[in-house]
C-alpha cells in the first residue's frame, strides 16, 4: 500500500545541537491522511524546526533521538516571508518551475495554471515582477503554486504572517480545495484566527514538548480575545524634532501620500497599521534608506540634505531582523565597542554587567549570532540605548518576547533612554503594557499618518 | 535567435577580437551590433549609456598606448580604444535582448546544463535588488554606531556573507518546496526552439567573420 | 567522503560573487577617480590593477566557504556573468575576464590539493590569479605595448593589489566568519 495512505507519525522525536541541550524533546503526533492540524506556541518555541524537519529541510543540528514515518514525497509550504518562496522572477515562471519540477506535460501545465490564476485571484498579477508586489499578493501567489502542486501534504509556517484581514480569510477559504481532496496540512501558527472551523486538532508546544490539546484548551484558544481598550493623548504641534508637508513615499506601490506627519519632541509614540502598509518603510525614509517626495525635516532642516554618517547617530533604529544590528562576533565584543563610544551618560561599565547579568547574558564570548530570539532582540535594545541617538525607532522590538522580558525592555527604555529629552517610536502589533511605555498612538491608514487616542 | 547559441556567438567573437588586434573588425562589429540593437529597439537611452559609461576607461587607454608607449603606435592605440567598444556592444547584443531567464532555461533545455547551475544561478539573479537594500542596511546600521564600513572593511563582507548564506538557505528551501530536485528529469512546459537553421546561422556567421578578422586589415 | 556541489552551495557562490560586485561598482568612483588622474599622466589604465584585487575577492572567498574544486572558479565567474546581466558597463569582457580570472583562482587552490586552507593558499590564489590575468590582459588591453618598466610596473602594482584584497582582506573576513562558526557548519554539512 501506498505510504501516504497512512498517517504520518512522529515518534519520540527529539533534536537538537547536542544530547544535553534539545530544541524538541520527545515530540509524539499522529496526523491521519487528509487530516488538519495546528501546532501552536509562542515564538522561538520550534514550531518551523518541527515543520521543517518533517519536511526534510536542511538544519543545523540532528535527530538526537525517535523517528519521523510516512511523510508523502509530494509536499509543498508556504513559509512565512513572502520574499523567500520564489526562484523565479514572475508569477506565471514560477508556476512553469514548478510544474515542470513536477514533470507534468505542457497542456495540463498551461491549464492548471489558468485554473489556479482564477482560483487565486493573481490572474493579472501572473507576468508581473513579484518583487514589486505586496506581501499578501506573494502569500497569494505562494498558494496558487502550492495549489498547481496538489500536494499530498501541506506544511504551512505562520503563512499569513504578512497578510492582512482580508488576505488572510481569503486564502484560509483555500485550504478548504485542499481538504477536499484529501491532502493532509499541517499548519503552524501564533495567531488562532480563522482556524477554527476546519481543523481537526490542536497541538500545543510546552516545554520543547508537544501536547494534544483538549476541548477546555481548544475553546479557550479559539475563543475572540477581548479587545484592549487604550486610551492616547494627541500631542500638540510644538517642539518638532520631525516635522513634514505633503509627505509621500513609494515602495513598490505608493505607501504614503501627502501626510503631515510630525514627531514632537521628548515623545514615545506606538505606530500601527496593517501589514504592508508601510510602517517599516517609514523607518527607512527617516533612516534615509528610501527616498521620499514632498518635504521632511529634522530639527528644521530637511533629511534629505542631512548626511547619514552624520544623521544616523542622531536618528537610529533597532531593527526588526535582530542580525542586521550586530557589528562583532561576540557579546563582549559588542559590549566593548559599545562602550567606547557610549554617548549615554546614564550608563557605564558595572551598570551594563549587572543588567546583563539579570537578563543572562552575561558570557563575553558567546557569539551574537546564536542568541536565543528574545536575548538578541534585548541586546540589540541595549547596545542602541548605548549610542543614545536623538531619536529611536524601533520596529517590533517585542517580538517573540514574553510578557516578563517585554515588561524588561520596556522598564530599562524607561530608565535609561526616556528619562532623557528624547523621542521614541515603536512599531509593533503586542499591545501588553505598550501604554506603560507610549504616550501617543500614531496610526496609518488609508495612506495617511495620524495621531489617535485609542 | 536562439538564446544559447547568440551566448556562444557572441563569447566566440569576443574571446577572437581580444587577441587578435584589428582596428576595422571592431568598427565593423560595432556597426552590425548596432544595427542589431536598432532593430530590436534598445532604447536612445540605453544607448547613450553604452556610450558613455565605458568612456572614461576608453580614453585612458587611448592615451596610455598612443602618447606615453614607446611605439606611439596611433592604430593600435584606436583599436584597443574601438575593441572595448566592441565588447561593450557585443555584450549588449545578448544582455539587451534576452533576459537572464531565457538564457538559462535555453542552456538547460538546448545545451543540457545540469539543472543546479541552471536554476541556483537563476534563484540568485532575481534576489539581486534585495541586495543592494542589504549592503544599504548594513552600511546604515554601521554609521548609527559610529562605525564606517566601506569597501575595504572585512566586516561589511563578513555581514553581507551571513546575509547570503541567509538567503542561499532560504532559495534553497523555497527551490524544494517547489519540487525541485537537483536529481530529478523535469519536463518541458515552455520550450526554446533550437532548429537546425539555428545552428546553421550560428555557423554562418562565425565562419563569414573569420576573413574579416584575420585578411582585412587597414 | 567527498561530497559534492549541490544547489544551495551554487545559489550561495552566486550570491557572494553578486554581493562583491555590487560593492565592487559601488566603489566604482574610485576607479573612475584614479583613472582621471592617472590619465593624463598616461597611467589611465593602471587604475584597472590598482583594483583588481577587488574585484577578484570572490573567488577565493568562495572555495574558502565552499570548499571543494571548482568553487573558486565558480565564485568569479558566476559573478561576472549575473554582473554582465546586470550592469552592462564592461560588456562581453565581463565575461571573459571572470572565465580568466576564475581559472587563475581556482589554480591556487588546485595546487595545494582542496586540502590547505589558510594564508598560504590564499597567497598563492593571489599570486596564480596575478599570472594568469595579466597574461591575458598582455594581449587583450595592449600591455605589451608597454615599455618595460611599464611592463615590470603593472605587474607589480596588480600584484600588490592582489596580495591586499584576494589574500590578505579575504583572510580577515574568513576569520571573521570563521569565529561566528558558520564556516564550519558548511563543511559538515551533508
Amino acid at each position: 500500500m501506498s505510504s501516504t495512505y497512512k498517517p504520518l507519525k512522529i515518534s519520540h522525536l527529539s533534536f537538537g545541537y547536542d544530547k544535553n541541550k534539545p530544541i524538541l524533546n520527545d515530540i509524539n503526533l499522529t496526523i491521519p491522511r487528509g487530516g488538519f492540524s495546528l501546532i501552536t506556541g509562542p515564538t522561538g518555541c520550534g514550531k518551523s524546526t518541527l515543520l521543517r524537519l518533517i519536511a526534510g529541510l536542511n538544519l543545523q543540528g540532528k535527530i538526537i533521538g525517535g523517528q519521523i514515518e510516512n511523510v508523502p514525497c509530494k509536499w509543498s509550504m508556504v513559509f512565512q516571508n513572502s520574499d523567500r518562496q520564489f526562484t523565479m522572477a514572475t508569477a506565471y515562471q514560477e508556476l512553469v518551475f514548478t510544474l515542470e519540477n513536477l514533470q507534468i506535460s505542457r497542456a495540463r501545465a498551461l491549464k492548471t495554471i489558468k485554473e489556479v490564476a482564477t482560483v487565486t485571484n493573481i490572474s493579472d498579477l501572473l507576468h508581473k515582477k513579484i518583487v514589486n508586489l505586496s506581501g499578501g499578493e506573494k502569500q497569494r501567489i505562494a498558494f496558487a503554486v502550492a495549489l498547481a502542486m496538489k500536494p499530498d501534504l501541506l506544511l504551512l509556517d505562520e503563512a499569513f504572517a504578512s497578510c492582512d484581514q482580508r488576505n488572510r480569510e481569503f486564502l484560509q477559504k483555500q485550504l478548504l480545495t485542499f481538504k477536499n481532496y484529501g491532502c493532509t496540512i499541517i499548519a503552524v501558527d501564533h495567531n488562532l484566527d480563522g482556524y477554527q472551523d476546519m481543523c481537526d486538532q490542536v497541538y500545543l508546544f510546552k516545554n520543547k514538548t508537544l501536547a494534544l490539546a483538549d476541548e477546555t484548551e481548544t475553546r479557550t484558544l479559539f475563543s475572540p480575545k477581548s479587545k484592549m481598550e487604550l486610551a492616547f493623548k494627541i500631542p500638540a504641534k510644538e517642539n518638532l524634532v520631525f516635522a513634514s508637508r505633503n509627505l509621500s513615499y513609494v515602495q513598490e506601490k505608493t505607501l504614503v501620500a501627502k501626510s503631515n506627519f510630525y514627531l514632537p519632541q521628548n515623545s514615545s509614540v506606538l505606530l500601527t497599521g496593517e501589514n504592508g502598509a508601510g510602517k517599516s518603510s517609514l523607518f527607512k525614509v527617516l533612516t534615509k534608506l528610501l527616498a521620499y517626495n514632498g518635504s521632511l525635516s529634522y530639527q528644521n532642516k530637511e533629511v534629505k540634505k542631512l548626511k547619514a554618517k552624520k544623521y544616523l547617530r542622531n536618528v537610529s533604529q533597532v531593527f526588526q531582523n535582530s542580525d542586521d544590528q550586530f557589528l562583532m562576533v561576540t557579546v563582549g565584543e559588542e559590549i566593548d565597542f559599545s562602550l567606547k563610544h557610549n554617548a549615554n551618560s546614564l550608563l557605564n561599565e558595572e551598570k551594563i554587567q549587572h543588567i546583563l547579568k539579570s537578563w543572562g547574558l552575561n558570557r563575553r564570548d558567546q557569539v551574537v549570532y546564536s542568541l536565543s530570539g528574545g536575548q538578541k532582540k534585548k541586546f540589540q535594545v541595549l547596545l542602541m540605548v548605548l549610542a543614545n541617538p536623538d531619536v529611536l525607532l524601533l520596529d517590533e522590538p517585542f517580538a517573540g518576547l514574553d510578557l516578563a522580558s517585554s515588561q524588561e525592555v520596556i522598564s530599562f527604555l524607561k530608565k535609561y533612554y526616556l528619562s532623557q529629552t528624547k523621542s521614541l517610536i515603536v512599531i509593533s502589533h503586542q499591545f501588553n503594557n505598550i501604554s506603560e511605555l507610549c504616550d501617543y498612538h500614531l496610526h496609518l491608514r488609508d495612506k495617511k499618518l495620524t495621531y489617535v487616542s485609542h | 535567435m536562439n538564446p544559447s547559441l547568440k551566448l556562444f556567438l557572441v563569447l566566440i567573437i569576443s574571446l577572437e577580437v581580444s587577441l587578435k588586434a584589428n582596428l576595422l573588425a571592431n568598427l565593423i562589429l560595432i556597426f552590425i551590433s548596432l544595427i542589431y540593437l536598432f532593430i530590436h529597439r534598445v532604447s536612445l537611452k540605453e544607448l547613450l549609456g553604452l556610450i558613455f559609461v565605458p568612456l572614461i576607461a576608453a580614453i585612458a587607454i587611448f592615451i596610455a598606448i598612443y602618447y606615453y608607449s614607446p611605439a606611439h603606435d596611433l592604430i593600435y592605440a584606436w583599436t584597443l580604444f574601438s575593441r572595448l567598444y566592441t565588447f561593450v556592444f557585443l555584450g549588449a547584443c545578448l544582455t539587451k535582448t534576452t533576459t537572464a531567464t531565457q538564457l538559462s532555461r535555453s542552456l538547460e533545455q538546448n545545451m543540457h546544463l545540469p539543472t543546479k547551475f541552471a536554476y541556483g544561478t537563476l534563484a540568485a539573479f532575481n534576489v539581486l535588488p534585495k541586495i543592494g537594500q542589504e549592503v544599504k542596511r548594513i552600511h546604515a546600521a554601521g554609521q548609527m554606531r559610529a562605525m564606517n564600513l566601506s569597501f575595504y572593511s572585512p566586516r561589511l563582507y563578513f555581514k553581507a556573507i551571513l546575509s547570503a548564506i541567509s538567503w542561499a538557505d532560504g532559495l534553497n528551501d523555497a527551490m524544494q518546496a517547489h519540487g525541485f530536485r537537483e536529481t530529478q528529469a523535469r519536463s518541458i512546459i515552455d520550450p526554446i526552439a533550437l532548429t537546425k537553421k539555428d545552428w546553421l546561422l550560428f555557423i554562418l556567421l562565425l565562419i563569414s567573420f573569420q576573413p574579416i578578422l584575420f585578411f582585412l586589415y587597414i | 567522503m567527498k561530497r559534492t556541489l549541490h544547489v544551495k552551495d551554487i545559489i550561495l557562490i552566486t550570491l557572494i560573487a553578486i554581493i562583491f560586485g555590487f560593492i565592487y561598482v559601488a566603489s566604482d568612483n574610485i576607479y573612475n577617480f584614479l583613472t582621471l588622474i592617472l590619465t593624463p599622466i598616461g597611467y589611465g589604465p593602471l587604475a584597472n590593477d590598482i583594483t583588481m584585487g577587488i574585484w577578484c575577492m570572490a573567488g577565493p572567498l568562495a572555495g574558502f566557504i565552499v570548499r571543494l574544486p571548482a568553487a573558486a572558479f565558480l565564485g568569479e565567474f558566476l559573478g561576472s556573468c549575473v554582473e554582465t546581466f546586470a550592469m552592462a558597463q564592461w560588456g562581453a569582457a565581463n565575461f571573459l575576464s571572470g572565465f580568466i580570472q576564475g581559472l587563475g583562482n581556482e589554480l591556487g587552490f588546485t595546487l595545494t590539493g582542496y586540502k590547505h586552507y589558510g594564508w598560504f593558499t590564499l597567497f598563492l590564489s593571489a599570486t596564480t590569479t596575478t599570472i594568469v590575468t595579466y597574461l591575458y590582459d598582455f594581449f587583450k588591453n595592449g600591455y605589451n605595448q608597454f615599455s618595460i618598466f611599464n611592463m615590470i610596473l603593472y605587474f607589480v602594482v596588480r600584484w600588490i593589489s592582489m596580495l591586499l584584497f584576494s589574500c590578505v582582506l579575504v583572510k580577515l573576513i574568513v576569520n571573521l566568519l570563521e569565529r561566528s562558526h558558520v564556516i564550519n557548519l558548511q563543511t559538515t554539512q551533508d
